[in-house]
């Protein structure tokens, strides 16, 4: 068999081969940012009870699946093959689907990747939720499986696919009537009936449009956000397989050129997706949130070495991988400084900007602070979920209070999970024995360094915090090092230059950090030190008028 | 000879599946259930009283429950889970009695039959449907997936009234009914696009009710007894957070005043007396309606100086009639001279009672951990706490029923943190009767899982019947009824 023949018989094969190794490549190498986000907005349990929370609105198996499968994104390989695998089977149906009144030809087989370029492409947007695409898959196998089932029977199968799938089930309508190239045009209708009827006798506590559109298929409210997005991949699957009824056109889509034309038509697609769909700066903070979860902290900084987003976010995340590396007193004006909230931000609605000040919190033994951080970030999930990340800081901060009761009803909700519940299981054995709590490193350590007295909590006065915090306990290298941070943020020149010599002496370092000398040059130079990185943050501090007056 | 071995068969079959605690080893001690049921006072046709019994190593529990005068009743399985309609059966029939439980709990191969205790039946009806009640994440600065519910008294059925799934990104205030009576409630949602909504007689009607001096929406409210006025206050609520262990949070306005709302005018009532510096916060019309209760603390520096925020609870005339306010301000109990802040007042619907939460400082009792349950006798003045309901952790959000027998109030005395509902009875001398939780089909399993509180319940006297796709239409829609202020 010459290769060309080979190719010719497995093109198919092959093709799906490919699909599955760039699919994973592509999120595995590329973009695991993203699966870490997606799995830190969620939390799958093992009950029945979260099955028919779930299974209790339309589109609810096709969430449920898709939870199901986020939850292994824990391991990024495992996510991104995951992934990959449920993109060839987007494709090969999609495939199925468009050749299943013409024969395959080359023409049809590289279009069968549009939809799943894409669906890649769409998910790009990091709320558009995997149950969009499970939902999919699902629909184009009901549409290739229930081929030969009569017409009468979609009064069963679209209700019953609605529930299952969504308003997806408008594609298997859709494709039921170009595939049959019969004018049914009642099934949309009843379509249409079927998910007013839900409407007004099961899902009274959802909006209209989310009833028609989607009430899992994207993580905001749609009547918040309806991103248009949304309807591409449906669309495309659509006019491919009205392309695939037009037998007319079969020798002509058997043409070479048609085919390079349609290889084109997919790269640039892809390309395109990639542009639009996955901005630089939003993919570069997912990945530093993924670094901070993780603790890679190095791999923060060296990451920020090369590109640095400007926001605060990204100033919060480096300024937290310097002080966890003890480099914060040497080099954090080295990294882009977003003001006085660069190394804490603000209480922020979402569900994700405050998470590297969550840490920060954490890690400086704020620990009702880091609670507070992580609860709302939690709170923040627009669309109600938990988030395994955020329940376990939750766990942790309350057993670091000594709240027991409340932090076991976190640990039993972790236990139902998959890749939590073996933490759980040995925290658990932690609740009310303070000598095991005391003998964890890092809890213990947490325990000693934090507050040992009681304080009105005021963002604006955060170098007090910080300060109190070291003033509870000089064993707070960390808080030191914050303090003094803020100190130089705040451009309090005053406090700064008092406290100095007292923390060299209390962290023990021989000789003055590089960027406390760089900062006492710009000082004693009144701001004209030539090459200091402190100067010059102090020089964009005065031109957008934000200094204190305590310089 | 094949039809005794089929009998034997199934006899063995139903022996081994029905595991009686017959040969258990009689203890002297009384079980240890969740939840805490012994000794409870209930009304007749509530929700059967499930429980579970605590500990890993349970493997079955069997309930024998037998009523003072007359009928049994068993339960038997994971957890003692009753026959709706037999417990309904068996505490109309033991009104004014009591009903002895006794509880045998298998572990391993053995059963252990516990000392039996008592649940009294109230001679007191509960007249109500059920109850109302917000479901929100304790804590912070976002609400999450907050709603209003409605929970059937006589069963375990909750249905919701209104949800943030409906309006997304909106927070709701509670459900305020006139005397329990849903025919007339008022609810407000903020936000964008707020309001406040006032319901009556099938009709809805939304309000921007900010204007002149009343610079925010309104907010805990209270019904005239007549249903053409509602008092509510209007004020600015703020959180700050501690960084300690043992407190979260101080909450605090830096406003508040009361204003009336004539619901048939849509104009707004202003007092001097309750729209000065000071603030003046929840307010409650007695039950004839002729006035207003309301707590009220001096201008201070907040939130610097919130520990010494000392609420007193006062009144004013109020004359349905004319629509005006007296000038005489009574105050009843004085916060800054007791060093105490007395909170939430709530006056029963048969002007006898005056219940309020006492705490340490603060208006906002439900953050306050040391806020606890007080009654004072309107008729003497006299004044005490509610031992039987009080706990180490914060009593609150109290309401009374309709007959003002029962009063429901939210407590945090299970954690700490997440608020659950409590029922309890008074009677004609004020004694109350120690409280039972809220009762649920498997109540381990729901309440250690339900991470939502419950916040400010009330009761309903009949289900509340609001179309929830309007209501969310209305808010989304934004059309408000601009109320003015009557010269």
């Amino acid at each position: 068999m010459t290769i060309k023949s080979f190719i010719n018989r497995y093109s198919s094969l092959l093709m799906a081969l490919a699909v599955l190794v760039a699919l994973f490549l592509f999120w595995f190498v590329g973009y695991p940012q993203a699966l870490n986000y997606q799995e830190e907005n969620q939390l799958f349990l093992f009950s029945t009870d979260y099955f028919f929370s779930r299974f209790a609105v339309a589109g609810g198996l096709a969430d449920w699946i898709s939870e199901f499968i986020v939850q292994f994104y824990h391991l990024p390989w495992l996510g991104a093959l995951a992934l990959a695998f449920l993109g060839v089977a987007v494709q090969r149906l999609t495939l199925a689907v468009v050749s299943h009144h013409a024969s395959e030809t080359w023409t049809l087989l590289i279009l069968s990747l549009l939809p799943v370029v894409l669906l890649t492409g769409v998910m790009g947007n990091e709320n558009v939720l995997l149950s969009y695409e499970v939902a999919l898959a699902m629909v184009l196998a009901a549409t290739l499986g229930l081929r030969r089932i009569s017409w009468w029977g979609d009064i069963v199968i679209v209700p019953l696919l609605y529930w299952l799938a969504g308003p997806m089930t408008v594609l298997y309508v859709l494709l039921r009537i170009v595939g049959d190239w019969r004018k049914e045009w009642w099934t949309i209708l009843w379509l249409l009936a079927v998910e007013l009827m839900a409407y007004a006798f099961i899902l009274d506590e959802y909006p209209l449009k989310e009833v028609l559109l989607g009430i899992n298929y994207y993580r905001i409210p749609l009547v918040l956000d309806t991103p248009g997005t949304l309807w591409i991949v449906p669309v495309v699957v659509v006019l491919l397989a009205l392309l695939g009824r037009q037998n007319n056109l079969m020798g002509w889509l058997d043409r070479a050129w048609v085919a390079a034309c349609a290889c084109l038509i997919v790269a640039v697609a892809a390309v395109i997706c990639i542009e639009c769909w996955y901005p630089k700066d939003r993919y570069e903070l997912l990945m530093q949130d993924w670094l901070v979860r993780e603790g890679h902290w190095q791999d923060v900084i060296d990451r920020a070495e090369k590109y640095q987003v400007r926001t605060t976010y990204s100033s919060n995340a480096v300024n937290l991988a310097l002080a966890m590396t003890g480099q914060l007193a040497d080099r954090q004006f080295e990294f882009y400084q977003d003001g006085p909230s660069a190394l804490i931000m603000p209480s922020v609605r979402d569900n994700f900007s405050n998470l590297p000040s969550a840490e920060a919190f954490y890690h400086l033994g704020m620990i009702n602070s880091a609670k507070r951080y992580m609860y709302d970030i939690q709170e923040s999930i627009l669309n109600g979920r938990k988030s395994g990340r955020c329940m376990k800081r939750i766990a942790e901060c309350f057993i670091l209070n000594g709240q027991y009761k409340v932090a076991k009803k976190y640990l039993d909700v972790l236990k139902q999970s998959l890749f939590y519940r073996s933490w759980a299981e040995e925290a658990e054995q932690c609740l009310y024995d303070e000598v095991k709590i005391n003998a964890n490193p890092e809890w213990g350590y947490l325990r000693r360094v934090r507050y040992k007295k009681n304080y009105m909590y005021d963002y604006g006065q955060m170098d007090k915090l910080l300060g109190l915090l070291v003033v509870n306990n000089n064993d707070n290298k960390m808080a030191m090092d914050y303090y003094m941070a803020q100190l130089l943020l705040n451009v309090n020149i005053r406090d700064f230059m008092n406290y100095v010599g007292w923390v060299m002496q209390q962290r023990g370092y021989v000789q003055l950090p590089a960027g406390y000398q760089d900062a006492v040059r710009c000082i004693q130079s009144h701001g004209t030190a030539p090459g200091s990185v402190y100067a010059g943050y102090v020089k964009t501090r005065v031109m957008s008028n934000g200094v204190n007056d305590k310089q | 000879m094949r039809k005794l071995y089929i009998i034997f068969f199934l006899t063995m079959l139903l022996v081994s599946c029905s595991d009686s605690p017959n040969g258990a080893v009689v203890s002297t001690e009384l079980p240890a259930i969740y939840p805490d049921y012994k000794d409870v006072t209930i009304p007749s046709g509530i929700a059967p009283l499930n429980f579970n019994a605590v500990g890993n190593d349970v493997d079955e529990v069997y309930a024998k429950v037998k009523g003072s005068k007359g009928g049994e009743i068993t339960a038997a399985g994971d957890y003692a889970d009753f026959d709706v309609d037999e417990w309904h059966a068996l505490t109309e029939r033991n009104k004014g009695g009591r009903l002895t439980v006794t509880v045998s709990v298998k572990r391993g191969d053995g059963w252990t039959q516990y000392r039996p205790f008592n649940i009294f039946v109230s001679p007191y009806r509960l007249d109500a449907w059920g109850l109302t009640y917000r479901l929100i994440d304790p804590g912070y600065e976002v609400g999450g997936d907050i709603g209003i519910y409605q929970r059937s008294l006589a069963d375990f059925n909750e249905y919701p009234i209104l949800t943030e799934k409906a309006v997304p990104g909106r927070c709701m205030n509670c459900h305020t009914p006139n005397r329990t009576d849903p025919k007339e409630f008022t609810s407000q949602i903020r936000g964008e696009n707020g309001g406040t909504l006032v319901y009556k007689n099938g009709k809805a009607v939304w309000l921007n009710t900010k204007t002149g001096p009343v610079k925010s929406a309104g907010s805990y409210a209270s019904w005239h007894p007549s249903g053409r006025y509602v008092a509510y206050a209007s004020n600015a609520v703020w959180q700050n957070f501690f960084t300690g262990k043992n407190e979260n949070l101080e909450v605090y306005h830096t406003f508040s005043n009361i204003f009336v709302l004539d619901t048939e005018t849509n104009q707004v009532i202003l007092a001097p007396q309750l729209n000065d510096s000071n603030q003046e916060i929840f307010p409650a019309f007695s039950a004839d309606g002729k006035s207003l209760f309301y707590s009220s603390s001096p201008k201070l520096n907040l939130p610097g100086e919130y520990e010494k925020v000392k609420c007193s609870i006062c009144s004013i005339p109020f004359d349905a009639a004319t629509g005006t306010f007296g000038t005489k301000v009574d105050t009843l109990l004085n916060g800054r001279r007791d060093n105490r802040s007395y909170i939430l007042v709530r006056p029963s619907y048969d002007g006898r009672w005056l219940m309020y939460t006492v705490a340490s400082r603060s208006n906002f009792p439900i953050a306050q951990r040391d806020a606890d349950l007080w009654m004072m006798d309107l008729r003497t003045h006299r004044a005490w706490p509610l031992t039987e309901c009080n706990s180490q952790q914060t009593e609150s959000y109290h309401n009374w029923s309709a007959d003002s027998h029962w009063f429901v109030f939210s407590s945090k005395r299970e954690d700490g943190v997440h608020t659950r509902l409590y029922l309890s009875s008074v009677d004609d001398k004020g004694r109350a009767t120690k409280p039972f939780l809220l009762p649920q089909q498997n109540p381990w399993k729901y309440y250690h899982a339900q991470f939502k509180a419950y916040n400010v319940p009330d009761f309903a006297l009949t289900k509340v019947n609001l179309n929830m796709h309007q209501v969310a239409r209305d808010i989304l829609e934004g059309k408000r009824t601009q109320v003015t202020v009557r010269k």
